[in-house]
């Protein structure tokens, strides 16, 4: 069986097209088919795979995808080690009633036809209406057509803990004045908005936020997977120190860096590589911010029987609100007051992302976002540091 | 004979819009025989149709040179046969499909015959003259002083087949026909226009001709100012071929001149390289037969107008156009300015300005761009489209762009043919980008990839005036 025919049973219930005449053939699909039909569509969703492997079990992803944004999908398989000049096509649709919300192309480029890859799409985009590019696996920032790809898109969607220093490029690639429309993220990135949420969540009790600005250490604890990547920790560190305006001041190495903050207090960040099952390959598994001169510590973590569930737990001398009763016409009074040493422990249950969700998280962002922006730049400037040392 | 003339005469016929006594005479320098002439002319799949064999047996064809007066004589005798066999009577469409230095010795020729007046009880006698009118502002008045010489303004239609496509004509009736868009129509609501004609072909077998022409004046100084032309007008006083043109007219004549180093600001130009289009390996240009490798032609060029009147003050219209581009696109979007005061927490991303768009080819429609609420508990906002398509609100399909004209011509109604003032005024406007461009001093001439969006210069040029093309 040839590759493409292989790829074929993997995309599931799809027709072979001719790639030279696809917009024929497109139109050729609706003119012959039931006249009640109608397109559903709010974007053009490009999906480039580079592992055909990977596509097993995508059409069905796809289609529970489509349901909530409908689109015209593409997806790209780039077998760059196949051998063959001939760019196969396939075309498959979805449809609710008589609603089509899932109409995809799926082409197969052996070898070097990748390079056709975006005069072939090109002319069959939905006009007007935004092009989502999501570049599975190790992203083709180097590959030859990705300038190509992006020049016609709006919003990338790649992920950085498919491969080890990825994040320097990345953020070369969002600073890039000529990708000034472009809006680019990391499925890495998504991938912790819980912890982002939870630990944020922690300096909403009031007198919190003075401590955030006392912290001295930040911890990170994180199980490497075999990509090697940090992404993962790095965020977290980039998008603190972007929110608490630390700068690098020691670059990252071994496992530690120092940050300088505003107000000119000597940050330390510490990367705790941790053993851990495979499911936890390249996840976080606390993350620990010191106030060591108050002496309270504010963190999330993993339960360690347990790694879906998470504990935010606030530790130490803890500043608290002491309301006092006012007569009628007076206003209440509230005052802080340092408790005595104690430990307070929240749990939380969090499921692991599904591809699907979080890929639909990213669908629902048109614009650039500048949090993450600015967490990349700072995550870059610790690890670019590092590297250039 | 215009490639697609024969079609358009077929359709015509189909639609009962010739004259029941209708006959074509063919004249070129080649030899050909009548059967061979009618084979030419005649539509693919249409051979056996009773409707065209009736129609096309009434057409002959002679051969002869331009500038020989016997040539005329001979066309001139069968006409008149013609007249008598067919009952034609009189009445005389001249379709000048030749090379640009032919029109006025044809023209000199049929008038030295006797043949470019009116005959008498009202027969016309009208010439169609085919693009480009002309390779500069000297070449343009030369022509038109020719021409004139031997007919009248009123019987010379030079046709633009732009302006014979649906959507163009439509541009009045959505300004003139409806309440709505023309309050918004001016330099307080629009930020900026767009008139974009991409084409994924090459240089081909035009390729001899191109590198004379250029994207300049094969593209933008005539087709896409036309267009510019009609999205820009006042209203005119009625509906009369010449209340049109005469806003167009103004139009032209308010177009800003540039001063031969403000070219470089307002205008940018390219070359196209070898790459992929529609999946396929083409050439560049220089790859292309008789281009030679020291050409400064522009297969690409995109310019910034300004139209100098109370309405259009400092509103820049865009027009663009190339080959070998990402896809075939002709467009006319019309950017409004964004609202002035941002209620909306939309995310991080700017709000998006309202844009309406005619789409003139390959689909035929109108879309009007807005934000809409998505439905949930957020205030998202997302960007959606209300469209109108020709294909799928009308059954009768569009006619052809020539059917159109040439029914124009032979009704005697000139509103979509050009007049000599409006084609000088464009000149007056083009020709110092000719110039500038034509000057080594201009620079190199910079490269894009086949199957892209043009030069990347013509992004950052667009960039550094804060705005963004429109994806191809």
């Amino acid at each position: 069986m040839q590759p493409a025919d292989v790829l074929a049973e993997l995309v599931g219930d799809v027709q072979p097209i001719d790639s030279k005449q696809l917009r024929k053939e497109l139109s050729r699909v609706w003119d012959d088919g039931p006249q009640d039909r109608v397109r559903l569509s709010t974007m053009n969703l490009v999906m480039v795979v580079t592992e055909p492997s990977e596509l097993k079990g995508i059409g069905e992803d796809l289609n529970l995808l489509c349901e909530h944004y409908p689109a015209r999908v593409f997806v790209a398989v780039l077998d760059h080690e196949a051998t063959g000049e001939e760019v196969s096509a396939w075309y498959s649709s979805c449809a609710r009633g008589t609603q089509v919300f899932n109409e995809q192309v799926t082409f197969y480029l052996p070898g070097d036809c990748d390079r056709q890859l975006p005069s072939l799409l090109a002319p069959l985009y939905r006009m007007d209406q935004p092009v989502f590019l999501w570049w599975r696996g190790k992203p083709g920032f180097h590959e030859k057509i990705w300038e190509r790809m992006i020049d016609n898109a709006d919003r990338i969607v790649v992920d950085t803990s498919t491969e080890r220093g990825l994040l320097e490029p990345l953020q070369k690639q969002v600073r890039d004045p000529y990708h000034q429309e472009l809006a680019f993220s990391d499925l890495e990135w998504t991938r912790q908005s819980r912890w982002r949420n939870l630990l944020a969540g922690l300096y909403d009790r009031p007198g919190a936020p003075e401590h955030l600005k006392k912290v001295t250490r930040l911890e990170i604890g994180f199980v490497p997977g075999p990509t090697g990547a940090l992404s993962a920790p790095f965020y977290m560190a980039g998008w603190l120190a972007s929110k608490l305006g630390w700068k690098v001041e020691t670059p990252y190495a071994n496992g530690k860096a120092t940050f300088r903050s505003a107000n000119g207090r000597a940050v330390e960040f510490a990367l705790i590589n941790e053993e851990g099952p495979d499911v936890l390959h390249n996840r976080l598994l606390y993350v620990r911010l010191d106030a060591s001169p108050l002496g309270c510590c504010y963190g999330v973590y993993r339960k360690p029987d347990n790694p879906r569930v998470y504990v935010s737990q606030i530790s130490g001398e803890v500043e608290e609100h002491t309301a006092t009763s006012a007569p009628s016409g007076y206003v209440a009074v509230s005052t802080l007051r340092k408790s005595a040493p104690k430990t307070e422990e929240n749990d939380f249950f969090m499921p692991f992302a599904e591809r699907q969700n979080l890929i639909a998280a990213e669908l629902e962002v048109y614009a650039r976002q500048p949090l993450f922006e600015a967490a990349l730049a700072s995550a870059a400037d610790l690890l670019g540091a590092a590297v250039a040392k | 004979m215009q490639p697609q003339a024969g079609p358009a005469i077929y359709e015509l016929a189909e639609a009962n819009l010739l004259p029941s006594s209708f006959a074509m005479v063919g004249l070129s320098r080649t030899k050909m025989s009548e059967e061979d002439f009618r084979k030419r002319v005649t539509p693919d799949g249409v051979e056996s149709h009773t409707n065209w064999q009736n129609l096309v047996k009434n057409f002959t064809y002679l051969d002869g040179n331009y500038d020989d007066p016997a040539t005329y004589a001979r066309l001139k005798a069968r006409l008149d046969e013609l007249d008598a066999s067919v009952g034609t009577a009189g009445n005389r469409l001249y379709y000048l499909a030749v090379p640009p230095e032919a029109f006025s010795v044809i023209a000199d020729q049929l008038a030295a015959a006797g043949m470019h007046k009116p005959g008498k009880d009202g027969k016309w006698a009208r010439l169609i003259v085919e693009k480009p009118f002309g390779h500069d502002l000297e070449s343009a008045v030369k022509l038109n002083q020719e021409l004139q010489r031997d007919f009248d303004e009123s019987q010379i239609y030079r046709i633009d087949h732009y302006l014979g496509k649906e959507t163009v004509q439509n541009i009045m009736t959505l300004r003139f026909a409806n309440g709505i868009f023309e309050p918004l129509w001016n330099r307080r609501y629009i930020d900026n226009i767009q008139i974009t004609a991409a084409e994924t072909l090459g240089v081909g077998d035009r390729a001899g001709y191109y590198n004379q022409s250029g994207a300049l004046r094969d593209m933008l100084q005539n087709h896409l100012m036309q267009i510019l032309a009609l999205v820009a007008m006042e209203c005119p006083i009625s509906n009369a071929a010449d209340d049109i043109r005469d806003e167009k007219g103004k139009v032209c004549r308010a177009l800003r001149h540039y001063k031969p180093l403000e070219v470089d600001e307002n205008a940018v130009r390219g070359q196209y390289g070898p790459g992929f289009v529609d999946g396929q390996k083409v050439p560049g240009f220089f790859e292309e037969p008789k281009i030679p490798a020291d050409s400064r032609t522009e297969t690409f060029a995109a310019a910034r107008i300004f139209v100098d009147n109370w309405r259009w003050h400092d509103v820049p219209f865009y027009l663009r156009s190339g080959k070998r581009l990402a896809r075939k696109v002709t467009e006319v979007a019309l950017t409004f300015k964004k609202v002035p005061h941002r209620i909306f927490d939309f995310g991080a991303g700017d709000l998006e300005p309202n844009v309406l768009l005619l789409k003139i080819d390959p689909e035929e429609g109108i879309s009007l761009r807005f934000g809409t609420k998505m439905p949930g508990l957020t205030e998202q906002i997302r960007w959606v489209n209300m469209d109108f398509q020709y294909g799928t609100s009308f059954a009768r399909p569009s006619p052809l762009a020539y059917e159109r004209l040439i029914h124009d011509c032979m009704v005697g109604d000139p509103t979509l043919f050009t007049r000599a003032d409006s084609i000088e005024a464009c000149w007056r406007a083009f020709d110092p980008i000719l110039k500038r461009w034509a000057d080594p001093a201009s620079g190199a001439v910079p490269q894009y990839e086949a199957g892209s969006s043009g030069p990347r210069e013509a992004e950052t040029w667009m960039e550094d005036q804060g705005r963004y093309w429109r994806k191809l």
